[in-house]
């Protein structure tokens, strides 16, 4: 076998690489993933479903109205009335009625889009993978620069991605046609066309695993475990929907709470570290010691108690504080009454705690990046005439501030994680809802399982996002 | 001490009984010196190192403090200026190792303190600043960064971006010692210029051939003190202290 060992990357290939075997195999997927798409995926497509309720009422659908059938009927469903039956007219699948761009086509056109977009997402993922490497391969064969790396990154992790976008368009389809419709599971066994289209997809990966060799990049994207992961959680919901759909409806609003939670508190978060980073470099003592005694003070104390001590104790502070008021003069007693009405809400409270401790940590991540900028910097910007505030404003922060990021971004992950502390505030968050379901269930397996999972999309989703700040502002300069 | 410092002129500026000490007053760079310089006086100060030559520089825009002593800049003493960056506006410095801003392009180095320090609008400045990249020699290099940019033609850039505050006096704080030695030319080529121009200059170097073609006063430091204050020609050919000699004979080879 004949070796060349010049790269596949930067140089027009040469003939021996144009047949190179990942490239021949990652053809042959692409071919098979856009011709099976023209074919039927599955048997039989619905023409039209009768739906009788208990009342008299009677819903027609048509194609491809089906799709939205599931959602049209848990929310249009007349009141006091329940389902009776379902009669379904089967019709063999033919190319606009059942292929896999027939489908699209279909659905893309549909009134309500929203509400089949994840249907046309899993359908669409493996058509732009097989686009996408389609692209990859022209530039292979044709271009003087041979194979692009950005162009490797994509097919891979949208090869990664195919084979999951089919199987769940598939559970789609159950969810549709079968749950909903009543539909005998054996219609909605798959045709060729799906099976081809999947064979496809997993040529794609073969091939991709194989190329991303030649690139010097990091070949795995961690991206894909985000969607391993969520994955996972669907999978869950869909097969054991009893108890894991009611898990996740319940526990859904929890992760809104947490992210505002989150969200809010970093941006406070911010701005207190950069002041408290600032004064940490400060050469005035007065100031120095006062940011020195915060970072101090509020690393040694556990996040846990700080929450327990601003929720518990601090209102019995401003009583103390407003009755001194109170009794010290007549024209501080409204002041001091402000200070006894006063009550912060769980929400305000973990904000509040989040903000205080993260900021110790996040001021110190400042002062490190403002100092290691070389001190000649300061004193160039100061030779010219601006004032220390302008030198930082305009020098030492822009500079500071890559070397900031990465590990601000961290501390974000981090805050994520934390966050569920404040479920002792009796703050409804992801944690919260999860020990409250437990409660009432006693399903602890089921509920933490899911909570865990809901925490591990969020988190690593965000690692992600930091890794993607951590090589722009690594490459720029 | 040489008749120099009696010249009639008000020096534009004066430096009286000036002490510093680093390390909690264990090591002395500048012991009780007192001198004065004047508008358009070129003065190299050579010595060798940990001489104090870069802390009196230094001393002179206030990017140290003395801890005793009085420096006048331009009638201004600095221990009660209220506002020390309108006296550095009037002293331009340069440094050993450039500190260009490396977030910024060569352009918007010379920009930026224009802007917020002048108060100069951006097209003001930039017309100064594109002025100032011809008179140095590198007008294609304005959208470049630092980074992208050799040592000498950095060096350059500095001078430009302190010149474009229109100061009194400028610095140099051996401008040429982190140099290689063929970008040397070009930077000396540029303060020769300058000289020749009437620019008040005080520089901290140990070119010798600049010294000799642009210097009107040479001063030789050693532990802190002056030891020579005297003319190019004089210094080179006659130095009076044996500490000068030593010194001379050493870098000269």
């Amino acid at each position: 076998m004949e070796t060349d060992l010049s790269p596949m990357i930067g140089n027009r290939l040469s003939k021996a690489q144009q047949r190179d075997w990942r490239l021949l195999v990652l053809a042959a997927g692409v071919a098979l993933i856009l011709v099976a798409y023209f074919m039927p995926m599955y048997p039989n497509y619905i023409a039209s479903a009768r739906t009788s309720f208990s009342g008299g009422t009677t819903i027609e659908l048509n194609f491809p109205a089906l799709i939205n059938a599931q959602f049209y009927t848990q929310t249009t469903l007349p009141k006091e009335e329940t389902l009776s039956s379902v009669s379904i007219h089967l019709a063999p699948a033919r190319f606009m009625h059942g292929s896999g761009y027939g489908w699209l086509v279909q659905a893309l056109t549909a009134d309500n889009l929203e509400h089949v977009l994840s249907f046309i997402v899993c359908l669409l993922v493996p058509v732009v993978a097989a686009i996408t490497a389609l692209t990859l391969l022209l530039f292979a064969w044709t271009s003087k620069h041979g194979l692009r790396e950005g162009l490797i990154a994509a097919t891979l992790s949208l090869s990664l991605v195919a084979p999951m976008g089919l199987v769940l368009s598939w559970l789609h389809q159950i969810d549709f046609s079968g749950l909903l419709l009543r539909l005998e599971p054996s219609y909605l066994l798959p045709s060729a066309g799906f099976w081809i289209a999947l064979a496809g997809t997993l040529l794609l990966l073969t091939a991709m695993i194989g190329l991303q060799r030649e690139s010097e990049r990091r070949p795995f994207t961690w991206w894909a475990l985000v969607f391993a992961v969520g994955f996972v959680a669907f999978l869950l919901v869909k097969t054991k929907p009893q108890p894991y759909l009611e898990i996740w409806r319940y526990i859904q609003d929890g992760i809104f709470i947490t992210l505002r939670i989150v969200v809010i508190s970093f941006f406070f978060i911010l701005i207190v570290s950069l002041i408290g980073g600032l004064g940490r470099v400060s050469r005035s003592p007065v100031i120095y010691g006062i940011a020195s005694l915060y970072v101090e003070l509020i690393r040694g104390i556990p996040l846990m108690v700080q929450l327990l001590f601003i929720w518990f104790a601090l209102p019995q502070l401003f009583d103390v504080l407003g009755m001194a008021f109170v009794k010290l003069s007549p024209s501080f007693s409204s002041f001091g009454q402000t200070l006894i009405d006063l009550r912060l809400s769980p929400f305000t409270a973990a904000v509040i705690g989040l903000t205080i401790c993260y900021g110790a940590y996040v001021s110190e991540i400042f002062r490190a990046g403002i100092s290691s900028i070389h001190h000649g910097q300061m004193e160039a910007a100061r030779s010219l005439g601006m004032s220390y505030m302008q030198a930082m404003r305009y020098i030492i922060l822009p500079q500071a501030i890559r070397v900031i990021l990465p590990p601000v971004g961290n501390e974000f992950v981090a805050l994520l994680k934390d966050s569920s502390l404040v479920s002792v505030l009796a703050v409804s968050d992801l944690t919260r809802r999860g020990r409250e379901y437990m409660a009432r269930t006693f399903l602890s397996f089921e509920t933490w399982i899911m909570v865990a999972l809901c925490y591990l999309v969020l988190t690593l989703f965000s690692s992600r996002v930091v890794e993607y700040i951590e090589t722009k502002t690594r490459f720029e300069h | 001490m040489q008749a120099l410092a009696a010249e009639p002129r008000a020096g534009i500026i004066q430096i009286r009984n000036v002490s510093k000490t680093f390390e909690h007053g264990r090591v002395v760079a500048l012991d009780d010196v007192s001198l004065d310089f004047f508008p358009g006086q070129v003065v190299v100060i050579i010595g060798p190192s940990g001489s104090g030559k870069s802390t009196l520089l230094r001393c002179i825009n206030h990017l140290e403090t003395p801890d005793s002593g009085i420096v006048t800049v331009d009638g201004v003493p600095l221990s009660d200026a209220t506002n020390i960056n309108k006296v550095r506006m009037e002293v331009g410095m340069v440094f050993q190792q450039f500190n260009l801003f490396p977030h910024l392009t060569v352009l918007d180095n010379i920009i930026l303190a224009q802007r917020v320090v002048r108060k100069r609008t951006t097209a003001e400045a930039e017309a100064i600043a594109r002025d100032l990249l011809v008179k140095v020699g590198i007008p294609e290099k304005a959208e470049a960064y630092p980074g992208q940019i050799s040592g000498g033609q950095q060096q350059r850039v500095a001078i430009a971006r302190a010149l474009a505050m229109q100061p009194k006096i400028m610095l140099f704080d051996e401008p040429t010692s982190a140099l290689d030695p063929e970008m040397i030319k070009e930077v000396l080529d540029v303060m020769l210029d300058l000289a020749r121009d009437g620019m008040t200059m005080v520089v901290v170097s140990h070119e010798m051939g600049f010294t000799r073609n642009a210097a009107s006063r040479v001063i030789f430091m050693d532990d802190g003190q002056i030891i020579e204050d005297t003319t190019p020609q004089a210094l080179f050919s006659a130095p009076k202290e044996q500490r000068t000699r030593d010194f001379l004979s050493k870098i000269l080879h």
